[in-house]
């Protein structure tokens, strides 16, 4: 007997159950299930790749143009990458647009106290991580008006020993150490044009609370200082001074000639966080107001002035800098604020409250060279390490993520609905 | 055609050639109630496709049976090993279909699915490379090598092989 015939026999012997008489029913059923999945399947790709796509697109670089080489603000700094060279390495960058925190080799997440801050060069757009040496942990650095210059406190976490001043073109570091006493507790940090300014309180006496507070001002081109030790508080600085509140008024420290003069009443508003804009000819002020008068307030700096309400101002605004005699420059960072992803600076007249959008920011703790606010801002080349590396890399495993866990569960439904 | 003449024109087909799709589907698996849902699964899918296929179904639902198979295979082999004495299967009716029985047992399935395409159904090489979505060479090499290891189980095929 033959293969052939073996398998012949061994089919005829096959026990033959009875024919479901209802098949094409099913059948027509499963047609259509199948349908619907496969309708499901296109509608979710559809959905992803639209979604990345769209993602991409907002993640998609400017198009580049060649630096102008006149200094600016880029009209959008980035989150610097993981890997960006260091001034140690190849350099002083020359003068700044912008300081901007670092997560260097750390994960996604909250900056660590002692990350390091990236440059970014105002005239290339270049990025470069500032070699800050000796900078003390958690407090952030300070950079001039004009952008040549990042001063800083130095010292461990918790133990401030004194002053620094980083020259972004020369990359010379100069410092002062403070002789304030057995504790000194950061208050106030401020440089103008040719001076670092600094406020904090002293402990002399072990196991006592803070003795007095010290404001002391350190000029660039003398080895000397001058402290005064006046019951004032320090609010902000621009190249032409420091404002103070002294003595129930306002009060401008100058720059070069250590003079006070009086700027204006203190009105019942106080500023939010301490912060003011400084106008550049020390002529003004802008602050966000912690009072009831108004989410933001500016003042001329004369005999007699008072505050005066920004119109259409929005909570959440904090003024940066002047960028002309009536427009300020404000972040609108969303809340919360330290979270805020590529908060936008709008320019917003102090008159009109009319609002003009002008920078993006890769986080609220940008530091921008206020100087250059009254610069129409550049378009600048994206820096060669993948800005917002971390940012970007995080967004892309959560998307894939996103992929495998749709994949994955069409499959599970199309298992489900195979026959 | 209007639905209702396909749905009779399938009703008539699974009426007059299920018996001989379950053959093929037991000789493709050994096993009585996987054969039957085989030819069950494939005739389901066939509704869907009748209006295109409904003058000559036959290879069509071979090819769905054969895939079905191995898909199924693939997916349990982990599940299943290999034993001498084949147990959940129709009772042989002689010792050489024991002996058959057996030695099919010890082929991968798509090798089973030449064995059973070229000696049952009687289709050409090339009938088979179209059922089973491969190259001619491919059957002739699965052939050579089905036919060698069912001699190697049952030597007596030697003489009864082809």
């Amino acid at each position: 007997m033959g293969l052939t015939d073996l398998l012949h026999d061994a089919a005829s012997g096959a026990p033959l159950g009875a024919s479901d008489p209802d098949l094409w029913d099913r059948g027509r059923r499963a047609h259509r299930r199948r349908r619907t999945a496969n309708l499901m399947i296109v509608a979710v790709t559809l959905l992803l790749v639209g979604s990345l796509l769209g993602f991409a697109r907002q993640q998609a670089a400017p198009r580049i143009e060649p630096a102008s080489g006149t200094p600016a603000i880029p009209e959008r700094i980035w989150a610097p990458g993981a890997r960006l060279a260091t001034t140690d390495d190849r350099g002083p960058l020359g003068q700044l647009a912008a300081l901007v925190s670092t997560v260097r080799g750390t994960e996604v997440g909250a900056p660590a106290p002692d990350a390091p801050w990236a440059g970014v060069s105002a005239t290339t757009g270049a990025y470069r991580i500032i070699g800050l040496p000796g900078l003390a942990p958690g407090l952030d650095p300070v950079l001039s008006p004009d952008g040549t210059h990042v001063s800083y406190w130095t010292g461990a976490e918790n133990a401030v020993t004194g002053i620094a001043d980083y020259d972004t073109v020369s990359g010379t570091t100069r410092t002062w150490n403070l002789d304030g006493g057995l504790v000194v507790q950061p208050l106030f940090l401020g440089r103008t044009r040719n001076s670092v300014v600094a406020q904090f309180s002293r402990t002399i006496v072990p196991d006592q609370g803070p003795t007095d507070d010290v404001l002391q001002w350190f000029p660039l081109e003398s080895r000397s200082t001058s402290a005064t030790y006046t019951p004032v508080v320090a609010f902000g600085s621009s190249d032409s001074g420091t404002l103070l509140q002294q003595d129930g008024s306002w009060s401008l420290l100058g720059d070069v000639v250590d003079s006070v003069s009086i700027a204006g009443d203190i009105s019942e508003a106080r500023p939010l966080d301490n912060e003011v804009a400084l106008s550049p000819d020390g002529s003004r002020f802008a602050f966000a107001s912690q009072s009831y008068l108004g989410p933001m307030l500016w003042q001329r700096i004369e005999f007699g002035s008072r505050a005066q309400k920004v119109p259409k101002a929005q909570l959440n605004d904090r003024a940066i800098g002047w960028i002309d005699d009536r427009t300020i420059a404000v972040t609108r960072p969303t809340q919360p604020v330290s979270d805020a992803p590529w908060p936008r600076v709008v320019a917003v007249d102090v008159l009109s409250g009319e609002r003009r959008p002008l920078l993006r920011l890769p986080d609220a703790r940008t530091i921008l060279a206020t100087d250059l606010l009254q610069v129409p801002p550049a378009r600048r080349p994206v820096p060669s390490e993948p800005p917002g590396a971390l940012g970007s890399w995080s967004s892309q495993l959560a998307a894939l993520g996103v992929v495998v866990a749709c994949g994955g569960a069409l499959i599970l439904w199309r298992r489900r609905v195979r026959l | 055609m209007p639905d209702r003449d396909l749905e009779a024109s399938f009703a008539n087909y699974v009426g007059a050639r299920r018996p001989a799709l379950v053959r093929v589907a037991f000789l493709l698996c050994g096993d009585q109630h996987h054969a039957e849902d085989l030819v069950q699964s494939a005739l389901i899918k066939a509704v869907a496709h009748w209006k295109r296929i409904g003058d000559d179904p036959e290879p069509w639902l071979r090819r769905v049976m054969v895939n079905d198979h191995i898909s199924r295979w693939r997916r349990h082999r982990g599940r299943e090993r290999l034993m001498d004495v084949v147990p959940d299967r129709a009772v042989p009716q002689h010792e050489e279909h024991a002996e058959l029985a057996a030695a099919l047992a010890h082929l991968a399935p798509k090798q089973r699915a030449v064995i059973v395409l070229r000696y049952y159904e009687d289709l050409t090489e090339a009938q088979t490379a179209q059922v089973l979505g491969v190259s001619v060479g491919t059957v002739k090499s699965q052939h050579s090598d089905a036919l060698k290891r069912l001699r190697g189980v049952v030597p007596a095929l030697v003489q009864t092989g082809g």
